[in-house]
């Protein structure tokens, strides 16, 4: 996607509605699917978005654009040409989704949709925090540089994305921070293809990475500090368990179809966010 | 001078009774010319086509006899000329194979039987089977081959796979050469062979170079399953046989088949409560696979995962919408779920979206039910329940229709 067309969509984006309180505080986080041991899936909820991988079938990622309560559920409506919809509730100390096929009315719902069980786990099952925390902790950042850049000026815009890139907390994003937010995008732009959660995973680990990111930035890329050396803080941020990633309500989803493009993902995606939350 | 009374006498007497004659012949109605018919009798091997009679030297031929009737081989035909003191006809017989036969100046007054073709020659009947998988559109069986083949054996009619199809030839000839074309055009010419021998010949395509059969995979990423798939070349008239046969193509699963033929082929996929999706000309052969989406029927790439981008690249020349068509866009934010295109004023028939619904800004190409029925009542339901209606539309038109 040429950046040009990352700023018209980001204008249209900006200007839709906001999301009121968004998804339930109490229902935001990690869940799995059955046993902890040995989740099936997990479901990853922020305040307007919802990343739902399970074993061995294609993830789903769902940018809401309009969420609102129904007959007891949340019910989320995506962006999309299909216009994905999910429906949560809180279900016996747990959550349960639902999620209509394409054709069934809004007034019907949720009618016949396929239910889903979840549950919170504690400690984290590790390989799945391991393979999909960073990139949930970045579908969380997103939306608050979604927020800002879509109401607050360029200053605001910029001061939200070095908060939620700067990791080390000097105000400042080094090499290592923004790829790691590459990183993240990477995972996005994965699970938003549709990719089986092994490619979302392998994704993460920099297979998709190219251009700018070349070798030297994958070396330097968990040097938090910038002291050329990476400490087990810097290797297991985001990695060892999952962030206390709430997200945020305001704002609405951005364009990310261009995260897919390699290590130039970053600069376009910045450059459309100060191109529109600028003005 | 008593013979010159004598000859007076006599003169008298003739002018007398020549008085007395006309007398008489003026006094009795006018005859009319009699009806004149006669019988034409085809004992040739080929249908008659055409038949002509007209009086002799005259510079008219006048119509076909036969008007839209012909003359079968063995058959005979009742010719009527109507009311005529003429006699002397000039015939013309033209056959199914545009040879023509004429007569001159044949006295129908006297034969009441014309015949064309040797009745004397012996019948020849040979069983053509259709041995392929494809339908035989013509043949031809002649003792001469390339320099003379005659005329097509099966007239009017085809023979399709598996099929039979009786051939008659009048001829004392025993060896024949075989001309068979297809219904892809494809032409075969078999060596002579003794028909008098065998009397059933078996045309199976064998002699023609075999196609290239090319695997092409389907993939659904619908939410429905897709209950029926053709794929057929695009020069074929029919769709074929429905690749997934008793079989249902569930969603997110793939199936790969081959198809023969050319590299451009048309594609339809069937979902449950008949709603379809077709795309044209598709080249199977640069895209061996194929992702059955949301949009799929417009999509630039046809391997790629995921909903068809609702904007195309600026400056792409969008897809042209096939004859006798209309495409429907979905303008608005959320799918339209249901589309009805109805006859003006009849009830709501069949979703003709069936379980696929058209996503936003996504478009399909919506045939008439029936090439003659282009006008139609349109009916798009969103997803919230709203319907967007238009009436008396023209679904031949060629145009794009968007929905708001």
């Amino acid at each position: 996607m040429s950046r040009f067309r990352v700023a018209v969509l980001l204008a249209a984006l900006l200007a839709t509605p906001a999301l009121g309180q968004g998804i339930p505080e109490t229902l935001r986080g990690a869940w799995f699917a059955g046993e902890c041991r040995d989740p099936g899936g997990v479901l990853l909820l922020t305040a307007r978005s919802a990343a739902r991988l399970d074993a061995g079938v294609p993830g789903r990622l769902f940018r809401f654009r309009e969420l609102r309560p129904l007959a007891g559920w949340t019910l989320g409506t995506a962006d999309g040409a299909e216009a994905p919809r999910l429906l949560l509730r809180a279900a016996d100390a747990g959550l349960e989704t639902a999620e209509p096929d394409a054709k069934t009315r809004d007034d019907r719902l949720p009618g016949e949709a396929p239910r889903t069980a979840w549950r919170r786990c504690d400690p984290t099952p590790a390989a799945l925090a391991a393979q999909h925390g960073e990139g949930f902790a970045f579908m969380a950042a997103l939306e608050h540089i979604e927020a800002a850049c879509g109401a607050g000026t360029v200053a605001g815009c910029a001061d939200a994305l070095v908060a939620q890139g700067d990791v080390s907390g000097d105000r400042l994003l080094s090499s290592a921070e923004l790829a790691r937010m590459a990183r993240g995008a990477a995972w996005l732009a994965a699970l938003q293809e549709g990719s089986t959660p092994d490619v979302v995973g392998v994704a993460v680990g920099g297979g998709s990475l190219a251009g700018i990111l070349s070798a030297r930035l994958l070396i330097e890329s968990l040097d938090y500090d910038g002291d050329g050396r990476l400490s087990a803080a810097e290797l297991g941020q985001d990695r060892a368990a999952f962030a206390a990633a709430r997200g945020n309500p305001a704002g609405s989803p951005l364009r990310t179809d261009g995260l897919a493009e390699g290590a130039g993902l970053l600069r376009g995606l910045f450059e459309g966010f100060f191109g529109d939350g600028g003005r | 001078m008593r013979r010159v009374a004598a000859w007076l006498g006599q003169a008298w007497l003739y002018g007398a009774l020549l008085a007395g004659s006309a007398g008489a012949l003026a006094q009795q109605p006018q005859q009319p010319p009699p009806n004149r018919e006669f019988t034409v009798a085809n004992e040739t091997d080929q249908i008659l086509r055409e038949f002509y009679a007209a009086p002799a030297g005259a510079p008219d031929r006048a119509g076909d006899r036969l008007g839209s009737d012909t003359v079968a081989p063995g058959a005979t035909y009742r010719v009527r000329l109507g009311r005529t003191r003429d006699c002397l006809f000039d015939l013309r017989a033209v056959f199914q194979d545009n040879s023509v036969e004429e007569r001159r100046r044949v006295d129908v007054c006297r034969a009441q039987r014309v015949t064309f073709g040797d009745p004397s020659l012996p019948w020849l009947e040979v069983e053509v089977a259709n041995g392929s998988d494809r339908t035989l559109r013509e043949l031809y069986a002649s003792p001469q081959g390339p320099a003379a083949w005659g005329p097509d054996r099966l007239g009017a009619e085809v023979v399709a796979p598996g099929q039979s199809h009786g051939m008659r030839l009048r001829t004392r000839e025993c060896s024949f050469q075989i001309r068979a074309v297809w219904e892809d055009d494809a032409e075969e010419v078999l060596p002579a062979r003794d028909l008098c021998a065998s009397r059933r010949l078996v045309l199976d395509r064998a002699t023609l170079p075999q196609p290239v059969a090319r695997s092409v995979t389907l993939v659904n990423r619908h939410l429905a399953p897709v209950q029926e798939a053709y794929v057929s070349a695009a020069a074929d008239d029919d769709w074929g046989p429905d690749r997934l046969g008793a079989d249902v193509l569930p969603p997110g699963e793939a199936t790969t088949f081959d198809v023969t033929g050319a590299c451009e082929a048309d594609i339809r996929v069937v979902f449950p409560g008949g709603g379809a999706e077709e795309r044209r000309e598709v080249d199977i052969c640069e895209n061996p696979r194929i992702v059955i989406r949301p949009g799929w029927v417009v999509a630039d790439r046809l391997d790629e995962e995921g909903p068809v981008a609702a904007l195309p690249d600026a400056g792409a020349s969008p897809r042209p919408i096939p004859q006798g068509a209309v495409r429907l866009r979905n303008a608005a934010r959320l799918p339209i779920v249901e589309i009805y295109a109805d006859p003006p004023g009849a009830p709501r028939g069949p979703d003709r979206l069936g379980a696929a619904v058209l996503g936003a800004g996504e478009a399909l190409e919506l045939l008439p039910p029936r090439p003659d029925a282009c006008t139609a009542d349109l009916t798009a339901v969103f997803r919230d329940g709203r319907e967007a209606r238009q009436a008396g539309v023209n679904l031949c038109s060629g145009q794009e229709i968007e929905i708001r």
